[in-house]
């Protein structure tokens, strides 16, 4: 008995000693490149440095200034709200719209999966300048085509009531991951379940309430919290396009805090930014999943 | 270390965790060391550099015409765009990780004046007895250090002009501005050029996203001193006249409005402009274009109520040693090719003003139009010298720059007077020179 435990206790031993040793290398890696640069950064936020000089202790001073006197940090946050907000729950609703459509047999889906992924796969700021000559006022694609129709030209991005919901705009042609994602889920959907719902009877609507969402739902979380995550840090698109403006209409987190590190040199202001952001995704993440118990849907709860 | 032995657990997990941690770190430091001292017994010099594609293809070939000159060197490049540049240069900075040889621009270099990542270059341009080949106005005021210390050694200078269409002004039955024209006649040459809508539009002129810079310090009154760090735009008669100007153009449509930052769609190289505010890098693209139109320079108009010619943004850019360079006598000698002789100076002609004085104000210089021999006045540029203004972006003046421009956007949309933007950037700059 005892050897048997012996044995049992030399095996768990060389199964964790192989489990260490194999990500170890990970483990070195996440250290030096991400956990080290993360406790620098929080240190960082309670200095004054400014990216060259020694690193001068200031206390919680950068965080006060941050809440009591930078007024481009509440512009900033709004915008980044602003922008989340739109873009989010658009993204969701395409890449659902996109997918279920594509689930449709037609000897044209492959074409269009590609097409609709193309845009995914398009370098950023490569695309992102292509959509600056297509918001262009006077000779831009869109402002052509709504001539047509005799809808007057818009200066899309060069007026601050326009320039970031034209970000958020080209930012709908951007779904193909959460696309991919969703219709791979879509297909794993069993085809009983609907010949069922079409025995009782049930219309196209409670189809998708009853079974295609919740079946969808963990995917369909897994997106949300992907793509609000990557909103809350959005910054090359308006960085590239606007560089904020106009009148800081598009003047996002990010940039703020690309600003004030690179552009103003004050790298302890930033690194305490950053800590601002981390923490307000930490938080709105936690709020999503502890949403998601009301929403998603897992199958092993019927189990 | 035997695997099987590892497995079976008899060696032990802090043999084995040190092991590959040990294994881990010789392989970085073999990547990290990759950069060999000597390749193939050459000495090794880092390059750093920005520029679009025309641009830092001039600097490749400058490197690879010294390497030919020099079989001994290898110049390994550093590249980044221009947007890029100022990260990269605070990312070498603080991880001293800096080039042997890098280049530098006046807008963003006065924050780094201090830095001892700088070699102090004075001893020598003493030692060589080159003093006299360079501007000292332009090393003191941009590339010396309170201490004294020359942090670069100047390469090409950059000023702006104003192109113009000849065949459009041709077209228009306009005469050709002079270099004595006024800032009305101007905006009256404007009015007549502009035509057409949408795509068949015409503008008669252009300011790009440059009133960014310029409105600043337009007339020779600036809207921040940066001698005494003071804001001064509640009263600035010149600062509001130089406002008004881009704002009333651009609304009247006589310009498009392209000053929220967005990245330019196409200028005066499309010939849709009858005229545009246009920096010396403007000539290198254009130099292609021989037989598209006709154009020329002509320096920036006078403003007749304040009795100033517009003031061009001065952009400087210089030739900096990494105070830990090992190879500090190899990257002097390679900036004197650069900075110091004809040949490195004609290869950057195209993109600035040669800052070799001698060679600048040669015929050789003057009179040489490129391979396709597209002739323009270049000493307007060189003319625009004497009514420049340095321009910072950096710390404290890139953060009351942002102030600007963010009131000038709103001005421009029509959400604020220039009475009121001239209040709320002396409030917002007077808080900002305060807290610095």
């Amino acid at each position: 008995m005892s050897r048997k435990l012996t044995r049992a206790r030399k095996y768990k031993r060389n199964e964790s000693r192989l489990f260490y040793s194999i990500i170890s290398t990970w483990l070195i890696g996440f250290t030096v490149f991400t956990l080290f640069p993360m406790i620098f950064s929080l240190f960082s936020s309670f200095t004054s440095w400014d990216g060259m000089s020694n690193l001068n202790f200031i206390g919680l001073k950068n965080y006060i200034s941050i809440f009591k006197t930078d007024r481009i940090f509440i512009t900033s946050l709004k915008n980044t709200f602003y922008y989340v907000g739109l873009s989010v729950p658009l993204n969701m609703l395409i890449s659902v719209g996109l997918a279920m459509l594509l689930t449709r047999r037609s000897v044209f889906n492959n074409i269009f999966r590609a097409i609709y992924y193309l845009p995914t796969i398009c370098t950023g700021v490569a695309s992102y300048i292509a959509w600056l000559y297509l918001f262009n006022k006077d000779f831009g694609f869109i402002n052509i085509l709504l001539n047509k129709v005799g809808i007057p030209p818009a200066a899309w991005l060069s007026s601050p009531d326009t320039a970031l919901l034209s970000i958020v705009f080209m930012d709908m042609f951007i779904c193909g991951t959460s696309m991919t994602i969703v219709l791979a889920s879509l297909q794993d959907i069993p085809k009983a379940y609907y010949e069922v719902a079409d025995l009782d009877g049930v219309n196209k609507l409670q189809r998708f309430f009853y079974i295609t969402f919740p079946m969808i739902s963990p995917v369909v979380f897994f997106n949300f919290l992907m793509t609000l995550i990557k909103s809350l840090q959005i910054f090359t698109q308006p960085f590239v396009m606007t560089e904020g403006g106009p009148a800081n209409s598009t003047y996002v987190y990010g940039i703020h805090l690309y600003k004030s590190a690179f552009l103003y040199g004050k790298f302890g202001y930033a690194s305490a930014l950053a800590w601002i952001l981390f923490l307000i995704l930490i938080v709105i993440s936690g709020l999503v999943f502890f949403s998601s118990r009301y929403w998603v849907f897992y199958r092993e709860e019927i189990k | 270390m035997d695997l099987t032995k590892l497995l079976k657990g008899e060696v032990s997990m802090k043999k084995t965790l040190t092991v590959l941690v040990l294994v881990v770190l010789t392989i970085a430091f073999l990547g990290a060391s990759g950069r060999a001292e000597k390749a193939d017994g050459k000495t090794t010099l880092t390059f750093g550099f920005w520029g679009d594609t025309p641009e830092a293809n001039m600097k490749m070939e400058l490197a690879k015409a010294y390497m030919e000159k020099n079989p001994n060197v290898n110049i390994e490049f550093e590249y980044t765009d221009g947007g890029g540049y100022l990260t990269k240069m605070q990312t070498w900075f603080s991880s001293n990780t800096a080039p042997d040889v890098f280049g530098v621009a006046s807008d963003v270099v006065g924050n780094f004046l201090e830095n001892p990542t700088f070699e102090d270059l004075r001893s020598y341009i003493e030692r060589d007895n080159l003093g006299d080949l360079w501007s000292w106005q332009t090393i003191d005021s941009m590339y010396t250090s309170q201490k004294g210390s020359v942090i670069a050694v100047p390469f090409i200078s950059k000023t702006f002009v104003m192109l113009y269409n000849k065949d459009l002004f041709d077209a228009a039955g306009l005469a050709y501005p002079t270099d004595d024209w006024t800032v009305d006649e101007m905006v009256a040459a404007a009015r007549v050029l502009t035509k057409g809508e949408g795509v068949n539009k015409t503008y008669g002129l252009r300011w790009g996203v440059r009133p960014t810079e310029f409105y600043r310090n337009l007339y020779g009154n600036p809207v921040y001193d940066t001698a005494t760090n003071t804001i001064n735009a509640a009263n600035n008669a010149e600062f509001k006249a130089a406002v008004a100007l881009f704002v009333d153009t651009i609304k009247e449509g006589l310009a498009p409005n392209e000053t929220g930052g967005a990245i330019s769609t196409g200028g005066f190289e499309t010939g849709r402009f009858g005229m545009q505010l246009s920096a010396t890098w403007d000539i290198a693209p254009l130099m292609q274009l021989s037989d598209s139109f006709a154009w020329d320079a002509v320096m920036l108009p006078i403003n007749t109520q304040f009795n100033q010619r517009m003031l061009t943004t001065f952009r400087g850019n210089g030739w900096s040693i990494n105070a830990n360079s090992k190879h500090k006598e190899l990257a002097w000698d390679f900036i004197k090719f650069m900075s110091a002789e004809e040949a490195g100076q004609r290869a950057a002609q195209d993109f600035g003003i040669p800052e070799l004085i001698a060679y600048a104000n040669s015929p050789g210089y003057l009179e040489d139009y490129g391979a396709n021999n597209v002739v323009y006045d270049k000493t307007k540029f060189v003319k625009m010298v004497d009514y420049a203004t340095n321009f910072n972006n950096m710390g404290v003046y890139a953060q009351i720059n942002d102030v600007v421009n963010e009131q000038y956007d709103l001005v421009l949309a029509g959400k604020t007077t220039i009475d009121q933007m001239v209040r709320e950037i002396q409030t917002q700059g007077e808080k900002l020179f305060a807290d610095f």
